[in-house]
């Protein structure tokens, strides 16, 4: 009950500072941003890494070569010595997508039946799949293409599961991460500051309640904040295409690892001039497995063991099709116990420094 | 209701104590007056006792409580008024109150007549940051009786009121005392615990220099003096006597005898006095 109240009171307070507000701000503006500015998906002049049989006819590979580098230069063309070479590269340039143009296996005029593979990471929109199929179809077509039309087109990917998001989308985990997990943190730290600087907390001090009623009392206020800002941007943006449970789950778990983290780290100062360097060193920290998200190929150990790494793409699953349960799962348990744990240290810390 | 037996603190873990030896006792519905110039270690005290501050050596109880372990639930019966004003400046006088009372496990008093008792029944709804000091102190003070407490901690009072709110704010401790509130009261204010308290602890430098009823003390180190106005010579002339000094009473007597008197007022020695005269200390330094 006293719990209930203290969360009524501590909504009250932050509805009437300008903090709450800044979170819901930001989701709008991302909102606005990502349904009116960003593209669904954006137009990527990716690399095209090509290898051509040597058996094939001379005049076929300088076609190609020719086509692709001539008035289709948006993808630059790069000639590899074996497909394994090209998929090599490719897992190294994520960006990238592979050609294979062999001699047909089955034809009775060995070099002049061609037959063409188009190599995907597995992440490519629908759009971009098109676009690159379209423009190496072309390559093959008469006039242009004086040869038989290609015997066979096979498309295939290297990634292990075919599943992607649009561009638009997949901006979408580090903001969920962001605004509705680590704004939290600053967030709630700004509250522990203002009732520091009021004294209020020394009230509460002195009577029958316990720090713990009061120290969730702002986490339950920044969790709603959080939801509502989460789910306002995933639902404008992403629409149906995202799983809400999964999404409710995570987001609910990342906002209380956040906010815990925020309690923490607030008990170490007594204002937040003295806490600002701390806390945008932690949140700066935190937004840097963004770059291995959109990035995949660069991912050294220091960033995957940033816990927003794993967050990352456990919220990315959440936005798929066919999610991985057991990895969002398993996430939101690892951060329901670490946010447990950050809870308790922060009573223990705030008992204390009440104190002194 | 309170035992507190040498009570040391040091806010730097070392040598320089903020309180030395401190010890005292209050029992139930008297009320003690910590009266010392600033930084004498008042507030300390109460911050120990109120368990705002950790008990670091020495023996302290509060109504049954032992301080080194406090319990949640002795803050049911307990009323602590701070120094400086702490409100949530974000919420009015009235929601500031309607939470706090939410946080006790008793009874609590209704948050209206409590702000109409302060004088404060026209700003019930106005934001406290919007609030002038005294207000915010008002607010403070008043939110230490929601819960009714027996016992209860005065930081300050009346500091910084205008006299006539400093007035009703003594009214209201004596009605309270009256009803059997046991009373911890700080002040440097010898008029406050001079009319408020039946008894004084002197306090300079951390250390009690003595405990006694200001009737007491006055009787024991003050000198009654004689304020006497008289015609001489056809001139109005000003003297005081002291009745303790044998000279001077027979002076007076003179005076009595051979002058015409005009105006004649006994005076008693103000604690302040008596504090200075104790301690070689001044209340307002
Ligand atoms: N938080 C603190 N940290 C370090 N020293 C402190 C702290 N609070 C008080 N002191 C020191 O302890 C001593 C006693 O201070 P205290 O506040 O108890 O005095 P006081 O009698 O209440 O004075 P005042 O009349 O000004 O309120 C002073 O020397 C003060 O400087
Ligand atoms: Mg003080």
């Amino acid at each position: 009950m006293r719990l209930l109240y203290s969360f009524l009171k501590e909504l009250r307070l932050s509805t009437r500072s300008y903090y709450f507000y800044l979170e819901i701000i930001m989701a709008i503006i991302i909102i606005v941003v990502l349904r009116y500015v960003v593209p669904e998906n954006f137009e990527s002049s990716s690399r095209l890494f090509a290898y051509v049989s040597p058996d094939l006819a001379d005049s076929i590979s300088t076609k190609i070569t020719d086509t692709h580098t001539g008035e289709n230069a948006e993808n630059t063309l790069i000639l590899l010595d074996s497909i394994d070479a090209v998929v090599a590269v490719m897992e190294e340039d994520r960006n990238s997508v592979g050609l294979t143009v062999t001699s047909f296996q089955g034809s009775e005029t060995p070099g002049t039946e061609i037959e063409y593979r188009l190599i995907f990471q597995g992440y490519e929109s629908e759009r971009l799949r098109n676009i690159m199929q379209a423009s190496v179809s072309m390559i093959f077509a008469p006039p242009a293409f004086t040869g038989t039309p290609p015997k066979a087109a096979a498309v295939e990917t290297i990634g292990q599961r075919n599943e992607h998001l649009s561009d638009r989308n997949s901006v979408l985990p580090p903001v969920l991460l962001l605004n509705a997990a680590f704004m939290g943190l600053f967030i709630i730290a700004a509250f522990i500051f203002m009732d520091k600087e009021e004294g209020t907390i020394k009230a509460f001090a002195v009577t029958p309640s316990h720090i713990w009623e009061y120290l969730l009392g702002k986490m339950a206020v920044m969790l709603l904040a959080g939801m509502l800002s989460g789910l306002m941007t995933v639902l404008l943006v992403a629409g149906s295409s995202a799983n809400y449970v999964l999404l409710i789950l995570l987001l609910a778990v990342s906002n209380l690892f956040g906010s815990s983290l925020g309690l923490l780290v607030a008990s170490f100062f007594d204002n937040m001039a003295q806490a600002m360097g701390t806390i945008f060193i932690i949140i700066y920290l935190m937004a840097m497995p963004a770059v291995s998200y959109y990035m995949p190929a660069f991912s050294p150990l220091p960033m995957r063991i940033l816990p927003s790494y794993p967050l990352l793409f456990a919220f990315r699953e959440t936005l798929l099709d066919d999610p991985d349960y057991a990895m969002v799962l398993a996430n939101a348990a690892i951060f329901a116990v670490v946010s447990v744990i950050l809870f308790l240290l922060a009573n223990k810390r705030y008992k204390k420094i009440i104190t002194i | 209701m309170i035992n507190v037996d040498d009570l040391w603190h040091s806010y730097s873990h070392d040598k320089d104590y903020a309180l030395k030896n401190v010890s005292f006792e209050i029992s139930k519905g008297e009320a003690l007056g910590f009266l010392g110039p600033s930084g004498a270690g008042k507030s300390t005290t109460q911050g120990i006792l109120t368990g705002l501050l950790p008990l670091q050596k020495g023996k302290a109880v509060v109504g049954g409580y032992d301080i080194s372990k406090p319990a949640r639930e002795m803050f049911n019966r307990i009323g602590v008024s701070f120094e400086q004003s702490n409100v949530y400046g974000k919420l009015t006088a009235l929601e500031n109150l309607e939470f706090y009372r939410k946080l006790f496990d008793v009874p609590t008093a209704d948050p209206r007549s409590l702000l109409k008792w302060v004088g404060l029944e026209k700003v019930i709804n106005k934001r406290a940051e919007e609030f002038s000091k005294g207000m915010k102190h008002r607010l403070t003070f008043v939110r230490s009786m929601l819960n009714d407490p027996d016992i209860w901690f005065l930081d300050e009072p009346t500091t910084g009121l205008d006299p006539a709110i400093a007035g009703q704010i003594k009214d209201i401790i004596k009605e309270k005392k009256a009803g059997g509130t046991t009373i911890f009261l700080t002040t440097h204010n010898m008029y406050v615990a001079d009319e408020i308290c039946d008894r004084v602890a002197f306090i300079v430098d951390g250390e009690i220099k003595l405990i006694d009823s200001p009737r007491n003390l006055k009787i024991k180190y003050g000198e009654r003096l004689v304020d006497v106005e008289f015609i001489d010579e056809g001139s109005l002339q000003q003297a005081s006597f002291s009745l303790k000094d044998e000279k001077e009473r027979n002076a007076l007597l003179d005076v009595i005898n051979t002058k015409k008197i005009e105006t004649m007022h006994t005076r008693e020695a103000t604690l302040e006095q008596i504090f200075i005269r104790v301690t070689g200390r001044e209340l307002a330094a």
